[in-house]
């Protein structure tokens, strides 16, 4: 299984955020995905998601070209986006019900108590989600991005608002996911936790793919990552 | 089956959201009791021709509040991207459309259900003259309003100023909807039978039909991002 | 781009017959034709009234098969034909209703009657308008772009139904009833008025043009989703 983005165009009115971006990633492939803000890294997530038409290129699964069987594709989709995509006035559990029963997912009842362990919210399944705090709703999403046991995770930003203890468990859950011939592309800032989990990375920097070694990203990339950020800082372009 | 199930599983989700907060309910309950009221004044103290404008200003309280309940509606749908997470999933869009045709068509009756008796104590009115063929057409025009309401909520959700630009573009679409609600159930209320007014409630389904179709094929290309 | 030096021949032979014809109608409306019995020289008006008429429907009808192909190949050329239509359709419907007023008030002692055409097209003033209040809210994105082609879409499928339902909801009052003065037209009226409505479909489609191609080089110029090659 092949996800391939190739020569992705998008811009937004006058302003241009991907040019010519090409990114292929494989199956058993934890990819992160890192760049300055503003780079473009949610855009890119959005269309590798199909949420977002690129203006020109296409993002294919398989050398097929997913907008023409969206909906085929999304049901392989678990995506994490900036947003929750959860409902306020719902309970956690009443969430993944929803959604679960959106998916078609067999024997939802479990499948929705092992969630909510995985994530840690067993106790808190029956509680509004208005009225967790922002890590609780962080883990419940990514909880509703894993529940249909998607084949592609896309995670933008999954370590956000996470405490120390909550991105050891969602570390634990990528590693045990991505051992199962899954794809795995994830956005981060914290790249310690990015890092430990990656098996492949690359900087979006300049409208594309800038920098992308080959195999495990390491000390080079970290630096050449952290020195395009300084670079940006200067206002050097 | 699948499109059955998601439209059932959109409007429990909405209802139990809906009936939790009571946010878009109760605005437009109050809305347009307001508007009953403020007609009060303005065709008052006292009523001469009340048959001429008793079904418009119901239809105008209508039509106002529920277009502002469309915006609570789906603006709440948007609050934390939960449109997304539906565009996302499998679900038929079609079926979604389906689904929030009939949240909203709920809302309608629920406020008609209080405008309607309220407006026979403000006004002094025979509402119920003739129950069913009044029901009927309180119905089909609602039904209409839902149809167009929510394809148009959808297409003006995300832009700027989005509560003015509804109104300007539901308007227009609405006024053969209107028309023919505001002339059958004013005749009705005057005491003419379901006959006397027949072709507006073939308009009625006609336009509910058109709006209901064109709306169901063309939704998956609104609602995607 | 073309520029416009190179405009070629046949266009440049349009645009000299449209001239032409749109002077020629002027002559014909005002001199050619006979004047009208019971209104006098006021009917004249109906020569461009309806002339202004017919491209207003003439232009949303071009907005929705526009809104048709472009949503079927997602082609950004097709939206800003719609828009450019519709912009030019605003302007053609916003005469069609001021002379129906102006004509209306000598003729008829009222500025407005509620008749089924004028009321029509009233109606459809406002959808024009919603139309470009859409696009405006919605910036220049690819999702404004369906989503007015989806109202362009609906909004001409509206505009029967709302022809029929004004009609009845007329014929159900008694009250100023208004039709087009009088059943046949004398022959030179007859002539006059095709020789009017020609010459003003030619400078519609003319506007058109001239507004798509500078819709087409600021969007190239500016903006990226419309001027990339799929």
């Amino acid at each position: 299984m092949e996800l391939t983005a190739r020569d992705i165009v998008k811009g937004f009115g006058d302003r241009v955020v991907l040019r010519g971006l090409s990114l292929s990633v494989r199956e058993g492939d934890v990819y992160v995905l890192v760049g300055p803000n503003g780079s473009g890294k949610t855009t890119l997530m959005n269309i590798l998601a199909s949420a977002t038409r690129p203006d020109s290129g296409r993002v294919m699964l398989d050398q097929e070209v997913v907008a023409a069987r969206r909906a085929e594709y999304r049901r392989k989709v678990g995506f994490l986006s900036h947003s929750s995509m959860l409902y306020s006035h719902l309970t956690a559990r009443e969430n993944l019900f929803f959604f679960g029963g959106l998916y078609g997912v067999s024997e939802l009842a479990s499948r929705v108590d092992i969630m909510l362990e995985q994530v840690g919210l067993r106790t808190d399944g029956d509680e509004l989600v208005r009225n967790f705090s922002r890590g609780m709703v962080q883990r419940l999403s990514i909880a509703r991005a894993f529940l249909h046991n998607p084949r592609i995770l896309l995670l933008d930003e999954p370590y956000s608002g996470l405490d120390q203890a909550a991105v050891s468990m969602l570390t634990g859950i990528l590693k045990k996911f991505s051992l199962h011939k899954r794809i795995v592309v994830l956005t981060s800032h914290n790249l310690e936790a990015g890092l430990e989990v990656a098996t492949r990375g690359g900087i979006l920097f300049g409208h594309r793919i800038s920098h992308e070694p080959e195999g495990k990203p390491g000390r080079g990339f970290v630096n050449e990552y952290l020195s395009l950020i300084g670079k940006k800082k200067h206002g050097a372009d | 089956m699948p499109f059955l199930k998601t439209i059932y599983l959109i409007i429990k989700k909405d209802f139990i959201s809906e009936v939790r907060t009571l946010e878009s309910v109760a605005a437009t309950v109050v809305l347009a009791l307001v508007i009953l009221v403020i007609c009060g004044f303005a065709f008052g103290p006292v009523f001469g021709d009340l048959e001429k404008v008793a079904a418009g200003i119901i239809w105008i309280a209508i039509a106002f509040s529920g277009t502002l309940g469309l915006s609570r509606m789906f603006g709440a749908e948007r609050e934390n991207g939960c449109f997304l997470g539906l565009v996302m999933s499998p679900a038929n869009k079609g079926a979604v459309y389906l689904a929030k045709v009939i949240t909203v068509l709920a809302l309608l009756l629920t406020v008609e259900v209080i405008v309607l008796p309220a407006f026979a104590v403000l006004f002094d009115y025979p509402v119920f003259r003739s129950f069913w063929p009044t029901t009927l057409c309180f119905l089909l025009g609602s039904i209409g309003f839902a149809a167009v309401g929510t394809m148009m909520a959808t297409v003006s959700s995300g832009a700027k100023r989005q509560e003015m630009l509804l109104s300007v573009i539901l308007f227009p679409l609405m006024v053969p909807v209107l028309i023919s609600a505001v002339r059958s159930t004013g005749q009705l209320m005057a005491g003419s039978s379901l006959a006397d007014v027949a072709n507006w409630v073939r308009m009625l389904v006609v336009c509910d039909m058109i709006f209901l179709v064109s709306s169901f094929i063309m939704y998956d290309l609104v609602i995607e991002e | 781009m073309r520029r416009d030096a190179g405009l070629s021949k046949p266009v440049r032979i349009l645009h000299v017959l449209e001239f032409v014809l749109v002077c020629l109608a002027l002559y014909m409306a005002f001199i050619y034709a006979p004047i009208e019995k019971e209104q006098g020289i006021v009917q004249k008006i109906f020569y461009f009234h309806v002339a202004a008429a017919w491209n207003a429907f003439l232009a949303f009808f071009l907005i929705f098969v526009a809104s048709i192909v472009y949503l079927a190949s997602r082609r950004g050329v097709w939206d800003v034909v719609a828009r450019a239509s519709c912009e030019i359709g605003v302007m053609f419907c916003t005469a069609t209703l001021l002379m129906g007023s102006l004509w209306a008030r000598p003729a008829w002692n009222v500025w407005w009657t509620w008749d089924a055409r004028l009321t029509t097209t009233l109606v459809l003033w406002f959808i024009y308008v919603g139309y470009l209040v859409l696009r405006s809210a919605t910036g220049d994105s690819e999702k404004g772009a369906r989503a007015a082609a989806v109202l362009g879409i609906i909004g001409f499928i509206d505009v029967p139904i709302v022809f029929f339902s004004v009609r009845w909801w007329r014929t159900m009052h008694t009250g100023i009833i208004v039709g087009r003065s009088g059943g046949g037209l004398a022959p030179g009226m007859g002539l006059a008025l095709m020789v009017s409505v020609t010459a003003f479909t030619l400078l519609f489609v003319h506007l058109v043009i001239l507004r798509t191609g500078s819709m087409r080089l600021s969007r190239a110029a500016t903006g990226i989703w419309m001027s990339v090659r799929r």
